[in-house]
């Protein structure tokens, strides 16, 4: 079998340095999910890719698949859409840094999430336009939970399945993933009645907007549940509290 | 020939030219590239004051009564130092920062060497120019550096810039790309 084309937007996820010149790439493509790539002279040269290899901008890239290695290579770059408002706030930046990092871990290689690469498409574009929001941010990790199949229990007790009543604060238990009753544990982080209802709405595929403090409250527990799954902190994470502080 | 080989842009094959030139080179040269090599870093450490190499406490560059020491040029490593020095056009002085903000990797500002960078703003300095390089870690620690400068009061005063950055000089704009465009059509300034 020969080398394969492919054509597709993408959005860069990572960037490490290789070699002297090189740079590996590790991609969101619209068509085959995530993907590592090698991008041929990359640190020696800006003439081929430009400005293209940094993060937030919407890329339409060109790889050439070799059977023999899962490392594709990058053969061209060009921006759609450079999103240059989100390195204009620094909030924005660690909010669109937290939300890559959590497609970089969550996504599984060479499948591709469609409905996941949307979203990414809309909250960076939102960041861009309307700045920074943590209730969108919340929004963009509920989906990003969900297509990995690790989307958190809300609206019943993940022990004795007994619905959770509405607007009403729950314990959230990122061990036992989603809210737990107290007859059954509790959990570690409490969730308030509005935080629930936004998580539940978000879920739906609602739109919701929430206040700043239950945006907050949500993203804490979601943070919680995926470095659970992960058994490591996010980084980004870190990154929005340091900056914050 | 393997412990050449891990020197950067040094491969399998020029790590073994090298090793059989210095089997060649007259022993006096081997010698004291060899005591070069070993002294290096005994001798070569970070200015106090601003984290140039120096062989002193202070670098040249800070022991210059000539260069101005109320403008502080803060760069992210020694080499963005030199090339600043080699554009000849910098009169100041310099503050090496060692590390960049990350916002993808989680670096973040108690990483960096910030509070000494504030300490040594307060004494006399006019401006700041912030010449991080112009990447998502470059304009984070710029725009970190901005708020963290703006919001001290001993520094609330001081003048903060940032290098432009845009178009290539002899450069084409039909092949520049739409990031590097856009960047300089956002920061573009009247003409005089």
């Amino acid at each position: 079998m020969g080398r394969e084309t492919l054509d597709t937007r993408a959005f860069l996820l990572k960037s490490t340095p290789y070699g002297e010149s090189d740079r590996i790439l590790s991609l969101f493509t619209e068509a085959r999910g995530k993907l590592s790539a090698i991008a041929l002279g990359a640190r020696r040269s800006r003439k081929r890719f430009g400005g293209s290899l940094e993060p937030f901008a919407l890329l339409q890239a060109r790889l050439a698949l070799r059977p023999s290695t899962d490392l594709a290579r990058l053969e061209l770059a060009e921006v759609l859409e450079p999103n240059l408002g989100v390195s204009k706030q620094l909030v924005s930046m660690g909010q669109a840094g937290a939300a890559l990092e959590l497609c970089r871990e969550l996504l599984a290689p060479d499948q591709p999430e469609p409905r996941l690469f949307r979203a990414l498409e809309s909250y960076l574009r939102a960041l861009d336009v309307r700045g920074p929001s943590l209730s969108r941010m919340v929004g963009l990790e509920l989906c990003a939970l969900e297509v990995s199949g690790l989307h958190p229990r809300l609206g019943e007790c993940g022990v004795c399945g007994k619905p959770v009543p509405p607007r009403r604060a729950a314990r959230f238990d990122p061990a036992r993933g989603g809210v737990v009753c107290r007859s059954d544990g509790g959990g570690p982080i409490t969730l308030s009645g509005r935080a629930l209802e936004g998580l539940r709405a978000l879920a739906a595929g609602r739109d919701a907007e929430l206040a700043e403090g239950d945006a907050k409250n949500a993203a804490d527990a979601l943070r919680a549940l995926t470095e659970w799954h992960l058994g490591r902190q996010l980084k980004g994470a870190a990154f929005l509290r340091q900056i914050s502080d | 020939m393997r412990l050449l080989g891990r020197l950067p842009g040094v491969g399998e094959r020029t790590a073994q030219r090298l090793a059989f030139f210095l089997l060649r080179a007259p022993r006096d040269y081997v010698t004291a590239l060899g005591g070069s090599i070993s002294e290096l870093q005994e001798r070569v450490h970070p200015c106090a004051r601003c984290g140039n190499y120096t062989e002193e406490e202070a670098c040249a560059i800070c022991t210059d009564e000539r260069r101005d020491a109320g403008v502080v040029c803060v760069v992210g490593t020694v080499q963005d130092l030199m090339a600043i020095e080699r554009t000849g056009r910098f009169p100041g002085r310099y503050h090496v920062l060692g590390a960049l903000l990350a916002p993808l990797d989680g670096v973040g500002p108690e990483d960096l060497p910030i509070p000494a960078l504030l300490e040594r703003i307060g004494d006399g300095v006019r401006e700041v120019v912030v010449a991080t390089p112009p990447t998502v870690e470059g304009e984070a620690t710029a725009l970190y550096l901005a708020q963290a400068l703006k919001g001290s009061n001993r520094t609330a005063c001081v003048r903060v810039t940032r290098i432009a950055s845009g178009v290539q000089y002899g450069g084409d704009l039909e092949y520049a790309d739409q990031v590097t465009l856009g960047r300089a059509l956002d920061g573009r300034r009247e003409i005089e």
